[in-house]
């Protein structure tokens, strides 16, 4: 059986995310916004997403003209504070290669 | 018997021709509606509108319907449709609403206006339920559980406001923004009484306790149930009150019938209809993310394994009598059940007394109703048998029906 901390925990974190995004599920303008974007994009996704699933910033890249997906190994949901070094990184090594 | 009690028909109009439940996910949210032939429903919905009526006739204290979403278990999607053929139709008895979801409501105004429209036409008898909906209906609707509560008390207040004071008044709320809320017509009673069904969670029960609402348990052990009420008493004491037994109500399937042997035989299939179909439903379309609190969740999973609750689908026959889920017998036995359910739950309402369950023909809601109304229901009333409505007892959850202490203006 479940350990209820375990069961509590997650379901609070479900929570959360059905706060942001149960309705609506999705942006229905946003595919067409991302397709307008000129610049250089670099989408950075985690290796394996819990709450977004990759799908999404499969999708993301797909639109943006312009635009290449990374993932950080060994990342959920929070790359930023999981990896924050590797994340850095591929942020100033995008910079660096759109001057 | 020296109890009291004030019995109150309810049936949850199901559509029972369904596959079998090891054959669907669910009776709810995924089951297609090709499984509803509209020529059946016909004949059904008219079936269990009659018995409504003839709840009437039988002198039950008050016939109930709900709200429903997408599934087979129970199809009143409208509830006030349901009322308003059942107040057309009847000329006394209460109708009690159990109740109006109100976040699944785009706009609470309009069950504002609905309910006070059938109490207006019925001329004061209609009893107003307000309910969050279950989780499934969060997936069927896709109103946003994590939000649910407050919408739901958010909407309850500007109902009750829009039927107590004049109007026209703003509402400017968190999720409500409504510049002119002025109702017409206002209800005929100062406000249909509230009353809160509920599947036990800490911030309802407590709430109910806090506002006196009647509070009502469906479908739970009688264990289960008796530790809620003893929650309610609890938070009552808290504001400095005694509750009445009037605020207590047990939903709880009850078939009579002439010897006990016929009791089972006639009700059997029809209760494992209710529990092993009508309730098949799968834990992610129970709970919804956000639609309980994590401290209602760690209650629910410690409450289910502490009392040894089973998944409603797991339940044999002989554990819903053994867990008191139903009551199933002949008359005296029926009626020294309720007495023990009574003392022990410290309650006085009887809802779902004898109505339709599952897959049951007509022909034996009839007899079961009658039989419960002639044989049971006089042991529960004072001597003449009459109805609440004939004796002039106030209807459960108004001020006047509550003691010792006058309820707060709200």
């Amino acid at each position: 059986m479940t350990d209820p901390d375990v069961a509590v925990h997650l379901y609070e974190e479900q929570s959360t995310l059905a706060r942001l995004v149960w309705n609506p599920r999705y942006d229905r303008k946003m595919p067409r916004r991302l397709t307008r974007v000129s610049c250089p994009a670099l989408v950075l996704g985690a290796e394996h997403d819990r709450l977004v699933p990759n799908e999404a910033s499969d999708r993301y890249a797909e639109l943006l003209p312009d635009a290449r997906l990374q993932r950080i190994p060994g990342t959920g949901h929070g790359l930023v504070i999981e990896q924050p070094e590797l994340t850095a990184r591929a942020i100033l090594d995008f910079q660096g290669s759109t001057r | 018997m020296t109890q009291s009690l004030q019995f109150f028909h309810f049936g949850l109009m199901p559509y029972p021709s369904i596959p079998p439940p090891e054959q669907i996910e669910s009776t709810w949210v995924t089951l297609s509606n090709s499984n509803y032939d509209p020529v059946v429903g016909h004949r059904l919905y008219n079936e269990y509108l009659d018995q409504a009526v003839l709840a009437e006739k039988l002198g039950y204290d008050g016939t109930c319907v709900n709200e429903h979403h997408q599934n087979a278990y129970g199809t009143m999607p409208d509830p006030n449709v349901m009322a308003s053929h059942i107040v057309a139709r009847t000329s006394k008895i209460r109708v009690g609403i159990i109740g109006n979801a109100l976040p699944l409501h785009e706009n609470p105004l309009r069950v504002a206006e609905s309910v006070a429209m059938l109490d207006v036409i019925s001329g004061g008898r209609i009893i107003s339920g307000f309910v969050r909906g279950t989780g499934m209906e969060y997936h069927s609707m896709r109103a946003n559980p994590a939000t649910s509560r407050e919408r739901f008390w958010e909407a309850h207040d500007l109902i009750i406001k829009a039927w107590t004071t004049d109007g026209p008044f703003d509402w400017q709320g968190k999720h409500f923004d409504i510049p002119y809320v002025n109702p017409w017509p206002r209800p005929f009673q100062q406000h249909p009484p509230i009353w809160l069904p509920g599947q036990g969670s800490f911030e309802t029960i407590k709430e109910a306790a806090k506002r006196r609402y009647p509070f009502m348990m469906v479908f739970a052990p009688l264990s289960f149930t008796k530790v809620n009420y003893d929650m309610y008493r609890k938070a009552a004491a808290d504001e400095g009150y005694e509750p009445a037994p009037e605020q207590l109500a047990f939903c709880v399937p009850t078939y009579v019938a002439e010897t006990e042997a016929k009791a089972h035989e006639e009700a059997r299939e029809h209760m494992m209809w209710l529990f092993h179909r009508g309730l098949k439903i799968p834990d992610y379309h129970w709970v919804p993310p956000g639609y309980m609190s994590g401290q209602s969740l760690r209650g629910m999973i410690m409450g289910k394994r502490k009392f040894g609750i089973k998944d409603h689908t797991d339940l044999s026959y002989q554990d819903l009598l053994d867990d008191q889920y139903i009551i199933v017998g002949t008359p005296q036995q029926v009626a020294e059940k309720l007495a023990y359910y009574t003392d022990e739950l410290g309650a006085g309402i009887h809802v779902a007394s004898s109505a339709q369950i599952g897959d049951m023909p007509n022909w034996k809601v009839v007899k079961n109703m009658t039989l419960f109304a002639e044989e049971v229901m006089p042991l529960f009333r004072p001597p003449g048998n009459q109805p609440a409505w004939e004796r002039g007892v106030p209807v459960p959850g108004t001020p006047a029906s509550l003691s010792p202490t006058p309820a707060p203006t709200l």
